[in-house]
């Protein structure tokens, strides 16, 4: 404590991080709470967020403090930029080899944290995951159940032609 | 689990995956196909594309529903996958004229959309020849007909339609020379023709006479009779044509290109001062809304060198038949009292006013420069294409010139410029020549020299990446009805990707690539 430099939050599991302020500020939603809060020794509870998501939602935030400013520029481009700028590194990949569960969670609490590059990175992967199978591959990969009849079926061959003779 | 995100970020993932992805992605089960069906996830795919959508007229993409886009989106991506390929697959094609009657189609065009095509048809009768003026319905595919003809005496010269916006009638601009320049306008009703079954299918002819129709003959200017006009081009707004004319000098001088305006109510002329057309050596007009677009070859001023430049002067459009007060009972203009001799006002030239902006190329070509060129002007945005073909520098060489503007009042700005050089072969020239308003497609006919053989060749601009693909799309020998040593006319709609071809026995053949 009383370094305000630094601080602490904690997870829905009741798991405690003591981070540094830059780090949290990638988080949109943290920082606006940062500012109301102002100086203050208190915990931040981070209710929808478990620990070890937490820890790797930090893990990301603190490998990219450094690119925090480029990000941090107005977002005039909108959404192309966005793509433009959401480039997959090594580290990223990396990081992102986890079992499907913990990605899909970590790309859940980087939304509701409000952190951007998160975001981007880990749809990137999903989408990355998804470019080339085939409806059954990805069913395969994500444990999406058939529910189309027959009939439904028939009528989506029909639906996209083009896309099934390549 | 994927099928449990919440939307934004389902959303974000497609963000990141193409049509083709999207598309297998929604047949995975229920929920991902609604999701990836919904109109947002659709306009934000068009709005991403960079290949044209065969939209129906005046129709922005984002009033439509994913059900009627996705089918578009798949029609632009196939056939543009197919335009891109080395050897380009005919889906279909369909003779519109097979009779070998030999009065060949000089030439053809279609209205933006590819739905209708007109032809000039070369007639020989009683010794004298003839125009005949067709319109065709293609939007059936299977029904091909011609909905509207017309003869005219004369050599065919030159022909633009003018369609209203609400898509419902149109005016048929022709010039044709017979002994001296004639100018005919022909209102023609397109809801009569797509809503009567009535009228013959094809290929029965005549059809049905145009509703209304009226002549302007071309003289020369009153202090130049010695400067004998053949009409070069014609372009038209709805209330004024604009006339390319070559003045062919009787008197022994070299030639020049002069602009003359016509009113196609009226048929008064008025011929504009000779020194706006003068700089260029090689000129189209064109226009856009309330523009008026000079395009063409101006010499620059390298000193020593004979060199040209691509050129673009824009002009507001003006007005040199204003209505006369018993017509239209407006109020009273202010006019300045200046005393105009009456007897020299048809004599007057009429000018464009200033000039509000010009464009440039981005490079000279040293002349002379033989070449084949072809622009064109989108309708719905101000934008242009122009291809030119240079035969006379080693290796012959063509460029693609793409500007788009930004034009508010009295401003007209380039908000986009690009160029794209390539060479043909030095055994080879090109002819008929045609790109399209956005130029992303282009085609031309190769004549080679050493074989004499003809090819269509395609063109294929990428605007994301800004590749261009050349190459062949008809071989010399195809397995058609025709080969395109015979070819003679040529037509492009550069967003349904057809084609049309005249031959020389008088056919016309229509080509399908999706």
């Amino acid at each position: 404590m009383g370094d305000s430099n630094r601080l602490t939050l904690v997870a829905s599991d009741g798991g405690k991080f003591v981070v540094d302020k830059e780090v949290v500020q990638m988080s949109v939603l943290l920082k606006n709470m940062i500012e109301d809060l102002g100086e203050t020794d208190e915990s931040i509870p981070i209710p929808n967020v478990t620990s070890p998501v937490l820890t790797k939602v930090i893990e990301f935030c603190e490998n990219h403090r450094t690119d925090a400013a480029r990000t941090d520029g107005p977002n005039v481009d909108g959404d192309d930029a966005r793509m433009r700028t959401a480039v997959v590194s090594d580290w990223d990949r990396q990081f992102f080899d986890v079992d499907q569960d913990l990605m899909f969670e970590i790309i859940v609490a980087a939304n509701y944290l409000d952190i951007k590059s998160l975001v981007d990175v880990g749809c990137k992967v999903v989408a990355d995951m998804i470019k080339g199978k085939s409806p059954q591959e990805i069913r395969d990969l994500f444990d999406i159940v058939n529910d189309f009849s027959p009939e439904e079926e028939a009528a989506l061959r029909k639906e996209n032609e083009w896309a099934n003779d390549r | 689990m994927l099928t449990s995100l919440p939307d934004d970020i389902l959303l974000c993932i497609l963000h990141f995956l193409d049509i083709r992805n999207l598309l297998t992605l929604r047949k995975t089960c229920r929920a991902l196909h609604a999701f990836g069906g919904s109109d947002y996830v659709w306009h934000r795919v068009v709005s991403k594309l960079s290949i044209p959508l065969d939209l129906p007229a005046n129709t922005p993409p984002t009033s439509l529903h994913s059900e009627e886009l996705q089918p578009l989106v798949l029609k632009a991506l196939k056939l543009d996958e197919n335009w891109q390929r080395p050897q380009t697959r005919v889906c279909r094609f369909r003779a519109l004229i097979d009779d070998r009657c030999g009065q060949y189609v000089d030439q053809m065009q279609f209205l933006p959309g590819g739905k209708w095509l007109w032809t000039a048809q070369r007639i020989l009768k009683r010794e004298s020849w003839y125009t005949r003026m067709s319109l065709w319905s293609l939007d059936h595919a299977d029904s091909t007909r011609r909905v509207w003809s017309t003869e005219t005496c004369g050599i065919y010269r030159s022909c633009t339609v003018i369609q209203d916006p609400d898509g419902e009638s149109a005016k048929l601009v022709v010039g044709v020379c017979d002994h001296r320049e004639v100018i005919e306008v022909h209102d023609i009703s397109l809801r009569d023709i797509v809503t009567s079954a009535q009228y013959p299918v094809f290929p029965t002819y005549p059809a049905i006479p145009p509703t209304n129709s009226r002549q302007i003959h071309i003289v020369p200017h009153p202090e130049a009779p010695h400067l004998r006009p053949i009409i070069h081009e014609i372009a038209a707004h709805d209330r004024l044509l604009v006339v390319t004319i070559f003045a062919l000098d009787t008197g022994g001088g070299a030639g020049s290109l002069q602009i003359l305006f016509a009113d196609p109510e009226t048929g008064s002329t008025k011929w504009v001062d000779p020194t706006f057309a003068q700089p260029f050596s090689f000129m189209w007009v064109r226009i856009w809304e309330d523009y008026l677009f000079l395009i063409g070859e101006v010499q620059s001023v390298t000193p020593g060198e004979m060199r040209e430049e691509f050129v673009i002067r824009v002009y507001r459009m003006p007005d040199p038949f204003p209505p006369t007060p018993s017509r239209t009972p407006s109020p009273p203009a202010v006019v300045p009292s200046v005393a105009v001799d009456p007897s020299h006002v048809e004599y007057a030239y009429t000018s464009l006013g200033d000039m509000l902006a010009e464009f440039k190329g981005p490079r000279t070509i040293a002349v002379p420069g033989h070449h084949i060129a072809h622009v064109s002007l989108t309708t719905s945005a101000p934008s242009l294409a122009a291809i030119m073909f240079y035969h006379s520098v080693h290796p012959h060489c063509a460029q693609l010139l793409r500007f788009s503007f930004d034009v508010s009042d009295d401003t007209v700005k380039l908000s986009s410029l690009s160029s794209k050089d390539f060479t043909i072969g030095n055994e080879a020239s090109a002819q008929l020549a045609q790109v399209g308003a956005q130029g992303v497609r282009a085609v031309w006919l190769e004549h080679n020299w050493e074989t004499q053989l003809n090819r269509v060749m395609k063109l294929a601009y990428d605007p994301a990446t800004g590749e261009a693909k050349v190459g062949m799309l008809i071989p010399p020998d195809p397995e058609l009805p025709f080969t395109p040593n015979m070819c003679h006319s040529l037509a492009l709609d550069e967003v349904s990707g057809r084609l049309c071809l005249g031959m020389y026995d008088g056919d016309v053949y229509l080509l399908d690539f999706v």
